[in-house]
């Protein structure tokens, strides 16, 4: 069910919304029952426009996102926002004017990578609650920005309607099995894959995260034929970026998995505690995943950058031969900054 | 307060502390008659407190009871549904700081607790985290958990890591428990490798102690040692030198997993 609190219910969003879906219109602050199906749109006043957090210690590319939408109809057993957010239901910003002047005010200065994927998936409610067409537009009269839409959907329809100039979308990648068993209701692998296809022939650039990466007895089996599998139906001149990193997670929500009804293969890696507290693979084990994805990736595909998101510099070091340095060193790899 | 006849009055709803040893005090609720204490008492003469909202009578009730164990919490936490009290102005949840849909859950879920489980929870003082993890499994893992804590005194931490350890293999844990049971070794070949040496070079390094303190995320081994004389310290050069070839190993160990 869709529900609009009062002080938004004549912004675009909600209108927008009205014309397609039934809705119902709530007192601001009223009690909806908290389940993923349900979605209120009300005015938020957050900051929206944020750096994705990060600690020092490990290597992060000064990315920022956009929190448009809190709360996520998919259930990836390692969903960060199972420990995050303190609802499951799915609140959007209909103050989508505040949404556009934080971002337009972010990029001022500046050429950034901006993306709506970090609080939400960033398409799977797009049919429903169509931010990309108030998004899309929006960026591509701006000129210091690319706008990333990060999905395990295949919701792409709005898009292929729209100017594909500042905007890439991209796709979270794993094995059809770890899709099937840790990732309940996103698309399934054939299906990402196929909306990839579609956008990137209609001129979008596509990005793809093999994130989190998942450890299981015929690891290189599974990894291998994904990575064939994808550059066999992608042409590598349209991908953008590709990022790479393995399953890591604060105690916490290894609880959380825990408490899942299904068992999960992320319990049973060969984890420590990280230097900043985090639960991830023992590093050796780390170099081996990603040191063999990057392998088969590079033997397909020469051009697309790659990084690796909040790893180690030694790993970088290791695997690709150069350290990528601070945030903002960092980023200057992406190729948008060339 | 007054003294008062009572035949009619539920005995059984705050019957939850076995050991009291207080007079037999009654209090009514919407009329209803409620024995709060003195359950050993007979007889149907009672020390009545009057009309009570259900919060102030559960309040009243906890105040009579020394010890709050977790049992009794959660014998608490059924009166409140019963009842249909708050839990917010129920004085003893705020005291032991439960708060939270899920804390309430897991009290609701913990009354199906086999008995020995919820003694152990008493007597070790197990932090409900860890209660609320077994509450969410199935039948089999917590009988599994039950069982194994009948032959084995865990520490508190010692039983968080085997819940843990039993959730993680929720899927080949046997229906029936069994003493011989073994968890899978997650550790990868590369892992047990520098594991093994690891250990034999702490052992090599005898007296003095040789640690790494991140898992390995950095090459970085720490050495100490404490000296009372110069032949402590003749000692402490002669193990340094004798090992610096197995020091030589372990790091081209570590090199050949990239991990230097
Ligand atoms: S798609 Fe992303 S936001 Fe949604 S449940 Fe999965 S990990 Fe969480």
């Amino acid at each position: 069910m869709i529900y609009i609190e009062k002080s938004a219910q004549h912004t675009y969003l909600a209108e927008l919304t009205a014309k397609e879906h039934n809705v119902e219109v709530i007192d601001d602050g009223f009690e909806i029952e908290d389940k993923k199906s349900n979605i209120v749109i009300s005015n938020h006043t957050d900051n929206f426009v944020h750096r994705c957090p990060a600690t020092n210690i490990y290597r992060c590319c000064n990315y920022h996102v956009v929190d448009i939408m809190q709360g996520c109809p998919f259930d990836c057993a390692y969903c960060i926002l199972q420990l995050y957010l303190p609802h499951k239901h799915i609140r959007v910003a209909g103050n989508t004017d505040n949404v556009l002047a934080d971002i337009k005010a972010a990029v001022k200065d500046q050429k950034r990578r901006i993306g709506s994927g970090e609080l939400s998936d960033s398409l799977a409610m797009d049919k429903t609650i169509p931010l990309s067409k108030i998004i899309v537009p929006f960026v591509n009269n701006l000129d210091n920005i690319l706008f990333e839409f990060k999905t395990k959907s295949d919701v792409i329809d709005n898009l292929l309607n729209l100017n594909p100039k500042n905007v890439m979308v991209s796709w979270s990648l794993n094995p059809a099995s770890i899709i099937e068993q840790e990732e309940p209701y996103t698309a399934t692998l054939e299906r990402r894959l196929k909306a990839a296809e579609t956008i990137s022939s209609y001129g979008y650039n596509v990005g793809f995260h093999f994130d989190p990466l998942i450890m299981t007895e015929d690891f290189e089996k599974l990894y291998g034929d994904l990575i064939e599998n994808l550059t066999s139906r992608i042409k590598e001149e349209s991908v953008e970026y590709i990022s790479i990193s393995t399953f890591r997670c604060p105690s916490e929500l290894m609880n959380i998995i825990r408490q899942r009804k299904s068992p999960s293969i992320l319990t049973k890696g060969d984890f420590i505690k990280g230097i900043d507290g985090k639960t991830r693979y023992f590093k050796a084990e780390r170099i081996r995943m990603i040191g063999f994805v990057t392998e088969k990736l590079k033997k397909q595909w020469k051009k697309p950058f790659i990084y690796y998101c909040m790893e180690h510099s030694s790993i970088w070091e290791k695997i690709l031969n150069y350290d990528p340095g601070e945030r903002e060193e960092f980023e200057t790899y992406f190729p948008c900054y060339k | 307060m007054e003294i008062k006849i009572i035949e009619n009055i539920n005995k059984d709803l705050f019957n939850i502390n076995e050991n009291n040893n207080m007079p037999a005090f009654a209090l009514s609720i919407n009329g209803i008659y409620y024995q709060i204490s003195g359950f050993k008492m007979s007889g149907s003469e009672y020390i009545y407190y009057g009309e009570y909202s259900a919060n102030d009578a559960i309040n009243l009730s906890i105040s009579f009871i020394n010890n709050i164990s977790f049992k009794i919490i959660i014998k608490i936490y059924e009166i409140c549904n019963k009842l249909n009290a708050d839990i917010n102005k129920i004085n003893i949840f705020q005291e032991k700081n439960i708060k939270g849909r899920k804390s309430f859950e897991t009290l609701a879920k913990a009354l199906n607790l086999p008995e020995n489980l919820i003694d152990f929870i008493d007597i070790k003082d197990i932090p409900l985290k860890t209660v609320s993890l077994i509450t969410c499994q199935q039948e089999n893992i917590i009988n599994f958990i039950a069982e194994h804590i009948k032959y084995n005194d865990l520490s508190m931490q010692a039983f968080r890591k085997y819940v843990e350890k039993v959730c993680d293999f929720k899927e080949i844990i046997p229906e029936n428990y069994s003493a011989d049971f073994q968890f899978p070794d997650t550790r990868s070949k590369s892992h047990i490798e520098i594991d093994e040496k690891y250990t034999e070079l702490i052992n090599n390094f005898k007296n003095i102690k040789i640690n790494n303190l991140d898992s390995f995320e950095s090459p970085k081994l720490n050495i100490s040692f404490d000296i009372s004389s110069l032949d402590d310290y003749e000692n402490i050069l002669n193990i340094l030198e004798n090992n610096k070839i197995n020091i030589k190993l372990f790091y081209e160990l570590l090199e050949k997993y990239g991990l230097k």
